[in-house]
């Protein structure tokens, strides 16, 4: 039945990540629920809310507002639903970015073509399966909290429920088609890549133009600014239908700029923005000059020069962030203060003192860890895709030891990371000068090197990974770091075993701008990093290559 | 641009008995899948080996194998006297590969891939690679992307022979090549081969097998069933006989014979016409018979390696007999 139509086998293609995404923020959705009752049911109830309220308003640049927090549908809106379209994106612009790029890179898209089928056809198909994929992890996710919300006794709008969803996965579909279109500019990382920075951009854009009146002017240019228009889990809000149909409206002049680009363009090419540069190309028929790159010159070299073009931009926007951060941060402390003072706050494990070190652990080592991460799964990812893709085949044809292939990629990562992580400490160093934050202690070295030392070894788990199934090391790894980062972010929402939290790396990172680092779990996790990128060696080199 | 093709002789590797490629009872298994069986080839250096087998037989996987891309699940194989796994990196000093399909870096320009790929073999001279491209028409100056299937084709060629190699693994080289560069091709193919090096060249076509090699394997479902040299495989099958008589022929002794297939009898004005198929051994005794009949037309032609190879891959029945003329 699946194999019925080209929008039928999209959706087919995608049903792993349909059941782990959806059937995981449907697990996700249901604990939540779980978690509420446990964490409010006590007889400081009302205490605990009001505490929570303020705290939730004091956050409110990444928070927004907290509304009706003494129901599960408030709760949940602040809890998780800020970050489910940041969430439900990242998987859209994954699929996006392979929809149309992906099949041709592997080579099927031309039978899929041969076949009596329209490209605008196949297109829109792709484009619809996309689209319900969307909706159906959307979809399993309401269900997931409407059932929650039934186990336990709870009070929840069953519409409210999707209509929530429904709007999370609106801002999804809007980054899953901006992929689709970037992809038929470039080649499907260089779609990623575009799409994941301007979905982290779009995201920060928004939440520090909450804080910062000079950056109001552009809240409606972020999608995320229209999402939380609506919060039809709060009764006191509800549903802004001019927010969700911008939202979706916004989908459909994208998926026809995409389409006319690909009816526009080679199979296999780039739609040309600027034709003249298609001219220059003519003009350079037949030639057979040696080209003198450096990159060329090696597999390490050549594994940094195409690392390079990430690092820049990871590195550049994770630093705008910090840079935006500290430059406001003065003005936006004297809120933050009382957050870490109420019991609230104290219930999740958070230090009370408002000191500077505090504040910027909770408002930017957060993050910036989380991102450092992400930044290591796409290079996981990026070596993964060289033998999902088919190059390693040539590439082990030369004389070179697969080890020192692997090496060399290896090193070329952790070098581009430390690109990534020294630059936002520079910048974050610089910035504590310019916006005049004092910190008492000195810890901002090892604040950035446990960032450095937590994303090398998620790096070195991916190399590991990939070394057994090099085809899910992105699905798996990004799952894995989500998890890990939900665990420490939620530990005490969900009162977590010590076991489970002990599983987290980013719980191993700890609170270094305040207390400095373990410096023991330190050498562990480098232990570890070692262990990892040995032990994939070794499984690299014992096992057949894919074809 | 002149190019010269002379093996490199920079690296060794030798076998004592002068063979480039040695494999014994190699197999390989894909969990229930097969792969390849008890597999022994024995090439000696400087052979232009042909290997033929249809889609599935196994040709890829035995290619895999000696490129250590894949490794045994029992037997092992050598090349140059070299093991496959232990031995690699040095084997592929020696060796060009061509892989049957491959993908490489799309954003790359022809010249930067086969910069990078000659930087990572070390010793190549551009020249070289500048004149090889020039024979196969090659703009290097396109993205790997914008090149057509055929031009893809030749980058994977130029890169699997820029470095003068003592082995050439061929993984069906012609592949989206059109005639002209072909015939190119299977020149350069020729040069390498007088120039010393041994070619094996995994193919399913028999014409391009027929034309150049000296020896072939066949392979069917993961199985040698026969190695021999282009002759050896001619001889193997039948002759195809078209005898007309004048006047009726005494046919019944055919139809007790063995090795004697698709017998037809026609009759004509002038006398009976005999058309039938007839293995390599019984030949002679086929037209001794038939000589003391009054013979007006004898036709006999071997069967191309085409028909044998249908015949050996073709549902386990004979080659079917050529249209009457």
């Amino acid at each position: 039945m699946m194999f019925r139509n080209i929008f039928l086998k999209t959706l087919r293609d995608t049903r792993y990540h349909i059941l782990i995404w959806g059937g995981g923020f449907g697990l996700l959705m249901f604990f939540y629920s779980q978690a509420y009752n446990s964490l409010f049911s006590g007889p400081e109830r009302d205490k605990l809310i009001k505490d929570y309220v303020s705290a939730v308003d004091s956050m409110s640049f990444i928070t927004g507002k907290a509304y009706d927090v003494d129901t599960l549908g408030g709760f949940i809106t602040v809890e998780f639903m800020i970050f489910a379209p940041l969430l439900f994106s990242i998987v859209a612009f994954l699929i996006g970015s392979n929809l149309i790029r992906g099949e041709e890179e592997k080579g099927s898209l031309d039978i899929l073509l041969s076949t009596p089928h329209s490209r605008l056809s196949v297109f829109l198909q792709k484009s619809a399966g996309l689209t319900a994929m969307l909706l159906l992890i959307g979809g399993l996710a309401a269900v997931g909290l409407v059932a929650g919300a039934a186990t336990f006794n709870t009070e929840l709008s069953t519409s409210g429920a999707f209509l929530q969803m429904l709007n999370a996965i609106a801002v999804s579909l809007i980054f899953g088609n901006i992929a689709l279109l970037f992809s038929q500019l470039g080649s499907r990382r260089w779609a990623i890549g575009w799409s994941g920075g301007l979905l982290a951009a779009s995201y920060l854009l928004n939440s520090l133009s909450e804080v910062v009146d000079m950056l109001k002017w552009m809240r409606p240019l972020s999608p995320f600014h229209y999402y939380n228009l609506s919060k039809p889990l709060c009764r006191s809000v509800g549903m802004d239908w001019m927010g969700l149909i911008i939202l979706l409206a916004v989908s459909i002049p994208l998926v026809i700029a995409a389409a006319y680009m690909y009816l526009h363009r080679d199979h296999s090419g780039v739609f040309q923005l600027f034709p003249q540069k298609a001219a220059l190309v003519e003009n350079k028929r037949r030639s057979l000059t040696e080209p003198k790159a450096p990159y060329l010159a090696g597999s390490f070299w050549f594994a940094l020069k195409s690392l390079a073009s990430g690092a820049l931009i990871w590195g550049f926007s994770i630093a705008s962030y910090t840079a935006l951060l500290l430059a406001i941060f003065n003005n936006m402390k004297d809120s933050m203060l009382s957050l870490l003072q109420s019991d609230f706050y104290k219930t999740l494990g958070f230090i009370s003192t408002g000191t500077n070190e505090n504040l910027l652990n909770l408002m930017l080592f957060l993050f910036l860890v989380a991102l450092f991460a992400s930044y290591a799964v796409t290079m996981a990812a990026s070596w993964a895709n060289e033998e999902t893709e088919g190059r390693l085949e040539l590439l082990l044809a030369t004389p070179q030891a697969r080890w020192r292939l692997l090496l060399s990629r290896f090193a070329a990562s952790l070098i581009a990371l430390a690109f990534v992580v020294g630059l936002n400490w520079l910048i974050f160093e610089i910035m504590l000068q310019l916006g005049n934050v004092k910190l008492v202690n000195s810890y901002s070295m090892e604040a950035f090197a446990g960032g450095f030392i937590l994303s090398a070894v998620i790096l070195a788990f991916g190399f590991l990974f990939c070394a057994f199934k090099p085809g899910w090391t992105m699905g798996a790894l990004t799952a894995l770091v989500i998890i890990s980062f939900l665990i420490e972010l939620l530990k005490a929402t969900f009162k977590f075993p010590d076991w489970v939290v002990d599983t987290s790396l980013f719980h191993h990172y700890g609170q270094p701008i305040i207390n400095g680092l373990d410096w023991t779990i330190q050498y562990i996790l480098l232990g570890l990093c070692a262990l990892f990128v040995a032990t994939g060696i070794m499984r690299f080199h014992y096992r057949d290559i894919e074809s | 641009m002149t190019t010269s093709l002379t093996p490199s002789k920079t690296v060794t590797g030798t076998d004592r008995h002068g063979r480039a490629i040695r494999t014994e009872n190699l197999t390989k298994r894909y969990g229930r899948n097969r792969g390849v069986t008890e597999l022994n080839l024995d090439i000696a250096e400087g052979e232009f080996f042909g290997f033929l087998g249809p889609n599935g037989a196994g040709k890829t996987t035995t290619i895999r194998l000696l490129m250590n891309e894949i490794h045994p699940t029992s037997g092992r194989a050598n090349v140059f006297g070299l093991d496959c796994m232990s031995d690699s990196v040095k084997i592929k000093r020696l060796t060009g590969y061509l892989p049957g399909e491959f993908m490489l870096y799309p954003g790359m320009t022809g010249a930067q891939t086969l910069k990078y790929l000659s930087s990572l073999r070390g010793g190549v001279d551009w020249k070289h690679i500048a004149g090889l491209a020039e024979r196969l028409q090659l703009d290097l100056s396109k993205k790997f992307r914008e090149y057509s299937h055929g031009n893809k084709q030749k980058v994977g060629i130029i890169q699997a022979i820029m470095h003068k190699p003592r082995l050439l693994i061929l993984d069906e080289p012609s592949n989206g090549l059109d005639p002209l560069n072909q015939h190119e091709l299977f020149n350069l193919l020729r040069e390498l081969r007088n120039e010393g090096a041994t070619v094996f060249l995994s193919s399913h076509i028999m014409s391009e097998v027929e034309s150049t090699c000296d020896r072939v394997a066949l392979i069917r479902e993961g199985k040698m069933v026969k190695m021999g040299s282009i002759g050896d495989l001619a001889d193997l099958k039948c002759h195809y006989l078209e005898i007309s008589f004048k006047g009726k022929a005494q046919t019944d002794f055919l139809r007790s014979l063995e090795g004697v297939d698709q017998l037809e009898i026609g009759e004509t004005a002038e006398g009976d016409t005999v058309r039938c198929i007839v293995s390599q051994e019984i030949l002679g005794s086929v037209v001794k018979h038939f000589a003391q009949y009054e013979i007006l037309d004898f036709v006999s032609h071997e069967p191309s390696l085409e028909n044998i190879f249908m015949d050996f891959y073709g549902n386990g029945k004979s080659a079917t007999l050529p249209e009457g003329r």
